[in-house]
């Protein structure tokens, strides 16, 4: 049902982003069809596609602009990626707790990145480009989620959180047979 | 903790470059943003992994279900593991060197939730008697998302102890109600004077049986030899002497001595106690005394035990044959004397000789000369390859306390030598190895010490007939 909404909300934010075009919105047919199907892969292509297609339709978007920009993402992105959870989810893993831990890391490491934007988009050597250039724009969103996600994902640590490895430090020890000899 | 990103990971990764490469051609900031949501993503679900395999408490237990295990028969092994969060878990259990997997797989895979372990049983054959510890489990839990992989090694620390193969322990038994052991003649301690019981039957003449035990009415009338057989008649304590060396241990293909040695001391072990004589154990390696065993005051089950604990076979690198051991010192004519006359002066106390001028066989001896009485029967099971200048030494000390003794002793190169394999330098080293044995083994005869030379097909049938012959 959420996903049923969530798909309804992003094919209107696209129409109404991309002048009422619908053939951009087709490739998202691929996200049902990958549910009755059981392929995570149909989904994801789906979503690639559609996420391709309508943002990249979707005009008139500049970092220097941060108010719009955001406004437009949390539109958009936040359900895009919300559906990515959804079809990347196995039916039996929902009942999963949620930790409070990485949430607060992510909403942190998130407005890392705008803050380092709104400093940037300030500066005065860089700003100037920044309003004349999509293409800075672009390389610049791409290095920083880069520079901030990298470290996480490729990290080998429990990224500082105390305790993580709790669950997995001394298994009790099992039976010991031939007690009879 | 280490975390891998699975293909699907990669492949969501993939998808936020590609967005970047989409945005960077044409030139929209919006599609940027979308691969950086992508990221910021697949962060948060990297970070949400860590912290569910801190709750997760994963307790994985392993037993085996047989109470009993033998060499050669299949055991039964239960895997079960529990954990408090829904993952989805596959592992890979290992055995232990000298088992091979016989039904069940050994790779599990499934979903564990906190009412719902997963669990698999599978059975395995050990190939080898003795104490076996199973490596730990290898352990890989994936997301739930299936995004990430984390791989571990869990030890539920499982020992299982292998006795020897109930073929054996069969054989053993039927010898020893087939195969009889009196002892007769001079006895040198009191116990073994032998002592004429209730009459118990009439039974065929065997090689070995006294003349005066011989049924003359029976004889005459069947027209071959019988013998009278009556109630225990001695009780002659024995000790068997087992030789875990290097030497005795190496193993090339499937054979070894030890595990030769193993089986006639199963065999001799359960006739002697069938017949009454007390029997018990000293094992012994380079340097010193493993386990030693009093006959009398350790029972039948105990000794068993204390065989099939004895030290597995190992692969070795070089050929068998006598090499210098680890403990073999040279020893100059004072220091020669001492260690000979020492057990004698010294009286327990073992401080006195260094660790590395003591050598296992004379150690075991003089563990019988402190703790023993004298007079006994003692089987030495050795290839004598290892310490030889110590085992004449030894020997002597031991029938110097008025023991019986019989040397049990493999040839090496008989046990690895296959048709195929025989080369000119093969042979070469077999003849001065098998000089230097015989040798030695005359040096044993001149010493009063009956002696037996066995090769790899030599049954225990055999050896304990001669046993009995040698004992008298």
């Amino acid at each position: 049902m959420i996903g049923q909404l969530l798909m309804t909300l992003v094919i209107v934010l696209a129409m109404l982003l991309t002048n009422m075009n619908l053939l951009g919105a087709l490739p998202l047919v691929l996200v049902p069809l990958s549910a009755l199907v059981r392929s995570r892969w149909l989904g994801l292509a789906g979503l690639l596609i559609f996420c391709s297609v309508t943002l990249g339709n979707a005009k008139g978007l500049e970092l220097t602009d941060l108010p719009r920009f955001g406004a437009v993402t949390a539109a958009l992105v936040v359900p895009s990626v919300i559906l990515l959870e959804l079809i990347l989810s196995d039916r039996t893993a929902r009942s999963e707790k949620v930790s409070i831990w990485p949430i607060l890391v992510v909403t942190g490491v998130t407005a890392a990145l705008i803050a380092t934007l709104f400093f940037l988009t300030r500066v005065q050597g860089i700003g100037v480009y920044l309003g004349s250039d999509p293409t800075l724009q672009v390389f610049i969103l791409m290095s920083l989620s880069i520079l901030y996600s990298g470290p996480i994902l490729l990290g080998t640590g429990n990224n500082g959180r105390p305790g993580a490895e709790k669950g997995l430090k001394s298994p009790p020890k099992g039976q010991t047979i031939n007690k009879n000899e | 903790m280490r975390v891998e990103l699975t293909v699907l990971s990669k492949a969501v990764a993939a998808g936020a470059v590609l967005l970047f490469i989409f945005a960077y051609l044409f030139q929209s900031v919006l599609v940027a943003a979308a691969g950086s949501a992508v990221l910021l993503y697949l962060s948060y679900r990297r970070l949400e992994f860590a912290a569910q395999m801190g709750r997760m408490e994963l307790k994985a237990e392993r037993s085996v279900l047989d109470v009993v295990v033998h060499k050669g028969s299949p055991m039964t092994v239960r895997l079960a593991l529990r954990a408090l969060e829904p993952v989805h878990i596959r592992i890979k259990d290992r055995i232990p060197h000298h088992f091979r997997p016989d039904k069940g797989s050994l790779d599990i895979e499934g979903a564990v939730a906190p009412d719902h372990p997963l669990s698999a049983v599978y059975t395995a054959v050990p190939e080898d008697r003795g104490r076996f510890r199973f490596p730990g489990l290898e352990v890989s839990i994936t997301d739930p998302k299936g995004l990430f992989t984390f791989r571990t090694s869990i030890d539920p620390g499982t020992d299982v102890f292998v006795r020897a193969s109930k073929r054996e322990i069969v054989m053993a038994a039927l010898m020893s109600k087939r195969k009889r052991f009196e002892v007769t003649g001079p006895a040198h301690r009191r116990h073994t004077r032998t002592h004429r019981a209730d009459f118990r039957t009439v039974r065929d003449y065997m090689a070995g049986d006294r003349f005066r035990d011989i049924d003359w009415k029976a004889t005459s009338r069947l027209t071959k030899l019988m013998t009278k057989e009556f109630e225990q008649e001695t009780n002659l304590p024995t000790v068997l002497l087992m030789d875990v060396t290097l030497g005795m241990r190496e193993l090339v293909g499937k054979v070894s001595k030890i595990d030769h040695a193993v089986a006639l001391g199963l065999q001799l072990a359960m006739v002697l106690d069938s017949f009454s004589h007390p029997v018990g154990m000293v094992s012994f390696d380079e340097t010193r005394v493993l386990e030693h065993l009093s006959p009398g005051k350790h029972d039948l089950d105990a000794v068993l035990l204390s065989l099939y604990r004895l030290p597995n076979p190992v692969e070795t690198g070089g050929y068998p044959g006598s090499g210098p051991g680890p403990a073999q010192v040279p020893l100059d004519q004072g220091r020669g004397m001492l260690g000979t006359v020492g057990p004698f002066l010294v009286k327990g106390k073992r401080a006195s000789y260094g660790r590395l001028s003591t050598t296992g066989i004379f150690e075991a001896v003089r563990s019988l000369e402190l703790e023993e009485e004298s007079g006994m029967l003692v089987v030495l099971i050795s290839d004598l390859e290892t310490n030889q200048p110590s085992i004449i030494k030894a020997i002597k000390l031991a029938i110097h306390k008025k023991h019986r003794i019989i040397v049990i002793s493999p040839f090496s190169w008989s046990y690895h030598l296959t048709p195929g394999n025989l080369t000119e330098g093969h042979l070469e080293q077999a003849y001065m190895d098998h000089a230097a044995k015989q040798s030695i083994l005359g040096s044993l005869k001149a010493a009063g010490v009956r002696v037996m030379d066995i090769d790899p097909k030599e049954r225990g049938e055999r050896v304990v007939e001669n046993l009995r012959r040698m004992s008298q």
